[in-house]
């Protein structure tokens, strides 16, 4: 019965989001109903922690049950008044999907059979690690969840954990941002009590999130069958299956990942200028909300998110007016301020640090040895990610004009470019024993599974199209 | 050779016919064993150094030892060797290690292999030898290493060899083996792993990394292999679906990975569905960490109305985050550390915890407060309430 919490705690922050996206979109709707849902979810919730912590630190409003609704509540009233006081298009165009013939029935048993297995796995994981066993992992009780329950039981952001001597820290994990911690401190005041089931459950609906976007986005551009293979090849990855079923923070980030690239491409790829400046305020805004979510997205994710969206626009600049680009960079660089600034400005009055957990300032430079084994290893000798990076270099392989001469270059450029910035870090700093003990570099990949996949399915599609390296169907 | 009598549709037969039964003799050699006897006093001569006393008799090869000391003897198999097994009695448990010599890695000194005696009384120990990258199946000289304080008697010494076809039935079993949920699986899982016979099979996942190879290249064997097949019919035939045939044999694959990599997630669930889930409170156990959760979940309201309460667990520093993060905002604080007013202690699996008139010892460290054991929990777990 408690899970019914769950209506209003994931309701409400679902419904400013779905506003804010309503809002972005203003008069030109891009989105398809579903798309409006799960992109609302999954941003409304890191918008509304946002600016749950941000009132929080200003006026010190308590994070009890009350505090949090008053904010909740009056940040819904806002929205609301914007969309009538701003102009909004009533009705989303209908978006034309690639239509298939009529599918032959060993196709649909595969379907069937691979379809039920995967619903199996990821209900029988999922229930089980997230709502009926203990927390069991080093990051769960150590930060996501710890701090979670000393918000709500401390009705405030605290940046001190106690020690094991009685004494209070500032240890690593004070640096992290705050949003996934207070969402589990949001449903857990809500209902008055913390349920390990209750505040783990929000970590399968991320993972659910990222499968039915992933679904979404791939049909705009596919047929069915195909759509549903890029699904299943997510879902069949068994490390991101781990993550998606347990607490931990990366399959949340992975989401905001592929709306804030999935998005940038749907609007580089966008002929029209209106929907492309529409998809691109939303991606400006998912993009946004990525530092607030962990640290590596601040110092690593939203550089080379800026420098692919610089060079995107650089590159298809004669698909759009020099004020429409403005307009575009404006939108980024206004979030950017709106949201992320206020958090930089926390982090350093408050002396938290900017790398993942360690200072990057603060690291020694010096060669250390075993790290590309041990990736090798982690990459295609484990059961990690299956045969993705087979698949994935060979179609890189054949279908390069694609991957990097499309609109999609925005995809493979900013997945190549994040995966190939971590290899001096693991190489040269101290951070190396993150990829020799595969303790951090399997979660970098995490975070970009999504993306991966999405490029992997469209490049599969392409492979067996007629015409190849041609242009895909324009949404 | 002339195959010019053959036409040209029944060469790729006749070659597979061929392969096959130059190979069978392969499949057709015996696992074999070499057993020595040890209840036949006269059977095998030994050297033993800082051993107590070695006595054969009828009953086996009687090892007494005050001090560490190892016996070897002179060995010259006529097979290769992938397990050994021993029969013993012993009064302890132990560390033992088995013994080789290397004539090239190190011709005065030896090789060491450490293997458990887990249980009192009479035992059959299988090692896999194949561990160790070192082991040599020429070596000159075989023997075992016995801890001070060891008394045991050993009964047979096996030497155990599995043919060719044997070998790849067990790879394939080791291949389907799943891991358990352990502390690393949500930073990495292992994936398949293939070992050639029983003995490294039952033991494979004792170890990280786990004993054997990883099964993945099979994979990638197999694609490798579809693409030359692919490429000959190309070449020879003209056939043109060698995209087709190798797309077909990449999602063959990649289910049967999935189906692997979900067997194993699946099976992490069926565990912790039989040990945790169905069972009542006090008889659960979960994971590798046995009953330790059970007991904190236990106690957990009685610490919660501290603010703070001793803890000590075993050494990995989860159990310490996990216990604070249980009873969040009472404390758990080391022995060191507890302030004069604090009344309960929680012990997890900590077996050399007394309770005596100085205070409660917990291995070589005093709390000097007198206190009484208020519970005791399964796998040496205790709750100690000490004396305001």
């Amino acid at each position: 019965m408690i899970l019914l919490w769950l209506i209003p705690g994931i309701g409400l922050p679902t419904l400013i989001g779905w506003l804010a996206v309503r809002l972005l979109e203003s008069t030109t709707p891009v989105l398809q109903r579903g798309e409006r849902w799960i992109i609302g979810f999954v941003l409304g919730m890191t918008l509304t922690m946002t600016v749950v912590f941000y009132t929080h630190a200003l006026t010190g409003i308590p994070l009890s049950r009350w505090g949090f609704l008053t904010i909740v509540l009056v940040l819904l009233g806002l929205l609301i008044g914007l969309t009538r006081l701003l102009p909004i298009a009533s009705m989303p165009r209908p978006i034309l999907r690639p239509s298939h013939t009529p599918l032959p029935r060993w196709l649909w048993i595969t379907i069937i059979v691979l379809g039920t297995w995967t619903v199996v796995k990821i209900l029988a994981a999922g229930t089980t690690f997230l709502l009926l066993t203990p927390p069991a992992l080093d990051d769960v009780v150590d930060n996501w969840n710890l701090r979670g329950k000393m918000f709500f039981v401390e009705q405030r952001i605290v940046l001190q954990t106690p020690d094991f001597h009685g004494v209070l820290q500032s240890g690593d994990v004070s640096a992290y941002p705050p949003t996934i911690p207070l969402v589990k401190t949001w449903l857990a005041a809500l209902s008055g009590t913390w349920n390990e089931g209750l505040i783990n459950s929000v970590h399968l609906l991320w993972y659910l999130a990222a499968l039915a976007l992933l679904f979404c986005i791939l049909r705009r551009l596919m047929t069915l069958p195909w759509a549903l293979l890029g699904v299943y090849l997510l879902a069949s990855l068994p490390l991101y299956l781990m993550h998606g079923t347990n607490p931990y923070a990366d399959v949340c980030l992975s989401v905001h990942l592929f709306i804030a690239v999935g998005l940038l491409y749907l609007g580089i790829r966008s002929t029209e200028q209106r929907e492309r400046e529409s998809f691109l305020r939303l991606s400006a805004f998912a993009t946004a909300l990525l530092s607030l979510l962990k640290n590596e997205a601040l110092v690593m994710h939203l550089p080379i998110l800026f420098l692919v969206l610089i060079v995107a626009l650089w590159k298809y600049r004669g698909q759009m007016n020099g004020r429409s680009a403005v307009r575009i960079l404006t939108w980024y660089a206004g979030l950017f301020l709106a949201i992320v600034l206020p958090w930089i400005v926390y982090k350093w009055s408050h002396g938290l640090a900017f790398g993942n957990a360690k200072a990057l300032t603060q690291m020694p430079i010096a060669w250390q040895p075993d790290v590309l084994r041990s990736i090798a290893i982690n990459t295609f000798l484990e059961g990690n990610w299956l045969l993705l990076p087979l698949l994935l270099i060979s179609l890189l392989f054949l279908q390069w004009r694609t991957a990097f001469r499309t609109p999609l270059f925005v995809i493979s450029a900013f997945t190549l470019l994040v995966y190939s910035v971590q290899f001096p870090l693991f190489m040269f700093t101290p951070l190396s024993t993150e990829a020799v003990n595969q303790t951090g570099y399997a979660r970098g990949l995490i975070q970009l599974m999504p993306l991966l996949v999405f490029m992997v399915t469209v490049l599969i599609t392409q492979v067996f199209s007629k015409t190849r390296g041609a242009e895909l169907p324009s949404t | 050779m002339n195959l010019t009598f053959l036409s040209s549709r029944m060469r790729p037969a006749y070659l597979f016919l061929t392969t096959v039964l130059l190979a069978l003799p392969l499949f057709t050699e015996a696992k074999q064993v070499t057993s020595w006897d040890l209840t036949q006093p006269s059977a095998r001569e030994w050297s033993f150094y800082n051993l107590s006393t070695v006595t054969p008799d009828r009953n086996g090869l009687h090892i007494k030892t005050d001090t560490d000391g190892f016996l070897v003897t002179n060995v010259f198999w006529k097979n290769r060797v992938d397990a050994v097994r021993l029969t013993l009695t012993t009064e302890h448990p132990m560390e033992a290690v088995i013994l080789w010599r290397d004539p090239i890695i190190a011709p005065q000194g030896y090789i060491q292999l450490p293997f458990l005696i887990p249980e009192t009384g009479s035992s059959t120990i299988d090692i896999d030898v194949r561990a160790s990258q070192h082991w040599n199946d020429w070596t000159p000289l075989f023997g075992l290493a016995f801890p001070a304080g060891s008394s045991l008697t050993l009964e047979r010494i096996e030497f155990l060899h599995w043919n060719p076809s044997e070998k790849f039935w067990n790879g394939l079993l080791s291949f389907w083996t799943f891991d358990t949920f352990n502390i690393h699986s949500i930073n990495f899982l292992w994936g398949p792993w293939i070992t050639t016979n029983p003995v490294a099979r039952a033991s494979m996942h004792e170890s990280d990394p786990p004993s054997g190879h990883s099964g993945a290249p099979v994979f990638y064997a197999l694609l490798l292999l579809t693409a030359l097949i692919g490429l000959w019919l190309y070449t020879h035939r003209g056939h043109r679906q060698i995209l087709v045939i190798l797309s077909i044999t990449f999602a063959v694959l990649w289910v049967v990975f999935d189906m692997r990599m979900g067997g194993e997630i699946l099976s992490y669930v069926r565990t912790d569905w039989q040990s945790f889930v169905l069972q009542p409170a006090g008889a659960r156990s979960f994971r590798s960490m046995r009953s330790l959760h059970d007991t904190a979940l236990t106690v957990a309201p009685l610490l919660r109305k501290q603010d703070s309460y001793i803890f000590v667990g075993p050494g990995a520093s989860y159990y310490q985050s996990f216990m604070r993060y249980l009873t969040y905002p009472s404390i758990p604080v080391t022995p060191e550390s507890s302030a004069s007013g604090t009344t309960l202690a929680l012990l997890l699996a900590r077996d050399e915890a007394v309770v005596t008139k100085e205070g409660l010892w917990v291995g070589d460290i005093l709390i000097p407060r007198s206190g009484k054991i208020l519970r005791q929990f399964r796998d040496a777990s205790y709750l100690i309430e000490f004396s305001p």
